[in-house]
């Protein structure tokens, strides 16, 4: 996991040094060019393939600043392992407000997204992007979610 | 008595009875008179059918709600349920059951207000052996039928339901991953790359998101097919659409040199049914087009306009105008004006059939008109609904 190049120094998220991205998704493709761009402008970032796996990263060490989260349409209960993760399997406090930026190629209108996460008890996320990812509104919504966060 | 295996009542959500295929030809009399129990047994077992006879409406409803039946014959005059009565209580909770009336006091006063009470059919009697044959065949094709179509229209769901998943994840997730290849490529290759590399590169770009264009329009008229897109139960505020709508496309106006404004009174207020994002899809596209088929220095009009008990929405442009031979086919899907004007716009010629399935999924009309070196005006007409709070916002 490189630091980030040279762009502006290493991101931070004001309070603990280089902010750290955890990408939970299986899809190697979006994972690869999603983590160059944001080591691009300076970010740590980590990558699960999995809720699994994500719980594993996020256990027995500080939780990740932010997530980018895939819905996993065929694996719905990605998000809600996430959760667990985060809400129990972390032994930091901050744990459940790390802020979440939900992604899928799949666009859900706004109305419905909230509705839909909250009917299998996962996680609500911060907010929601369709891939492939609009590049400057992502990072002004990564940028704007660390900054704001507790 | 029933031969066969026992039907499962199938139970749906709200509690009503769903269909469950019957394999075999079942027929249900109910008769006080056991002579008419047993020739109705007779005559029909001898075609086919599997009977079974009940001289009291309680045991055969009983039955019926255990196990359900395509044919039921009932006669009318009985000592302790009548088969008025009979028919009530079935209908409560079986809509499908083709029921047929039986009785020796046929008068047609007797005959309507069975039929009023859920009776498919009145056989007086006393009827020849034929007669019943004929009668119970007709029920129970006419059952038949009814089952058939709701399989095919529950399956025709399941497979739109299927495709809109494939389609999103089959095709949108490569191509997405692709263009965002592509995208951070551009964005962050040290150096930079080459000029060859460069250009081809955006225009790959370009190519994609015509792709992923068609397929997001392409989604779009499959979900209004389905009817998910829609919401007949919403309503909406047309002047606060219009308005919201030009507000989001001046970016892409004034990239196109083209000046878009609003023409609402202040007083004008247009409660539609719909929901936003139904109509708010509706007027991006038709002020998308007006935009995109105009010239430098053009305008685009939206105004909003009220009648008694409709709304019109018309978006005017100065632009290019349409053929009068393209008019026909302007709303069918994949169209799109083929002319040395036209060439270089992009779009994927489902914008308006996606507009024409949305106003007519909603009961209003689309026209155009149009000429040639003029401009166009596409004009909707929409059923003003009584005014309603609009549809809930985000629940959190």
């Amino acid at each position: 996991m490189a630091v980030g190049k040279e762009q502006g120094g290493p991101a931070q998220d004001g309070t603990r040094g280089t902010a750290r991205i955890l990408i939970v998704d299986d899809d190697d493709d979006f994972c690869a060019s999603t983590t160059a761009l944001l080591e691009a402008e300076g970010y740590l970032v980590l990558r699960a393939r999995s809720g699994k796996e994500a719980l594993a990263k996020i256990s027995g060490e500080s939780p990740p600043d932010l997530i980018v989260l895939d819905i996993m349409m065929e694996h719905l209960w990605a998000g809600y392992e996430v959760n667990q993760a985060l809400r129990f399997g972390s032994r930091s406090p901050e744990a459940g407000h790390v802020p979440i930026v939900m992604v899928s190629s799949v666009s859900i209108d706004p109305t419905e997204r909230f509705r839909w996460a909250g009917e299998v008890d996962m996680v609500t996320p911060d907010e929601y992007l369709t891939k492939p990812l609009d590049i400057p509104r992502f990072l002004r919504t990564v940028k704007s979610l660390l900054r704001h966060s507790p | 008595m029933v031969a066969g295996d026992p039907m499962q009542a199938a139970v749906g959500p709200s509690g009503a009875r769903l269909s469950v295929p019957c394999e075999a030809k079942r027929v249900l009399v109910i008769d006080d008179d056991e002579v008419m129990l047993l020739s109705c047994r007779r005559i029909l077992e001898k075609v086919g059918y599997e009977v079974e006879t009940f001289d009291n409406g309680t045991q055969a409803i009983e039955r019926l709600r255990e196990a359900p039946a395509p044919v039921l014959l009932v006669d009318l005059k009985m000592p302790q349920m009548d088969g008025r009565q009979v028919i009530e209580q079935v209908r409560a909770f079986d809509p499908e059951v083709i029921i047929v009336v039986i009785t020796g006091y046929a008068t047609v006063p007797a005959a309507v207000d069975t039929m009023k009470a859920g009776a498919y059919d009145f056989l007086p009697k006393p009827f020849t052996p034929e007669e019943l044959r004929l009668t119970v065949d007709r029920c129970y094709e006419r059952w038949r039928l009814a089952a058939e179509s709701e399989k095919l229209r529950r399956q025709k769901e399941e497979l739109q339901r299927k495709f809109v998943t494939f389609v999103s994840h089959q095709l949108k997730a490569p191509l997405g991953a692709v263009k965002q290849y592509l995208d951070v490529l551009l964005r962050t290759s040290r150096p930079p790359l080459p000029e060859t590399a460069l250009t081809w590169i955006t225009r790959s770009q370009g190519r994609l998101e015509e792709m992923l264009a068609i397929i997001e329009d392409w989604l779009t008229l499959a979900k209004i097919e389905s009817e998910r897109l829609s919401d007949k139960e919403a309503s909406a505020e047309l002047c606060a659409i219009a308005r919201k709508t030009v507000d989001a496309v001046q970016e892409q106006a004034k990239a196109g040199q083209v000046s878009v404004a609003a023409e609402i009174p202040p007083d004008v207020v247009a409660w539609v049914q719909g929901d936003v994002v139904a109509l708010g899809i509706l007027a991006g596209n038709l002020v998308g087009n007006a935009i995109k088929y105009n010239r430098p220095g053009g305008r685009v009009t939206v105004a909003v306009a009220r009648e008694p008990d409709t709304a019109i929405l018309a978006v005017s442009d100065t632009g290019i105008g349409i053929p009068e031979e393209c008019l026909p086919q302007l709303f069918t899907e994949f169209h799109r004006v083929k002319t040395d004007e036209t060439h270089n716009i992009p779009g994927t010629g489902l914008g308006l059939a996606i507009c024409k399935k949305i106003v007519e999924g909603l009961g209003g009309t689309i026209h155009v008109s149009s000429a040639l070196g003029v401009g166009s005006t596409f004009a909707v007409r929409l059923p003003v609904v009584a005014d309603r709070a609009p549809n809930g916002g985000a629940k959190k």
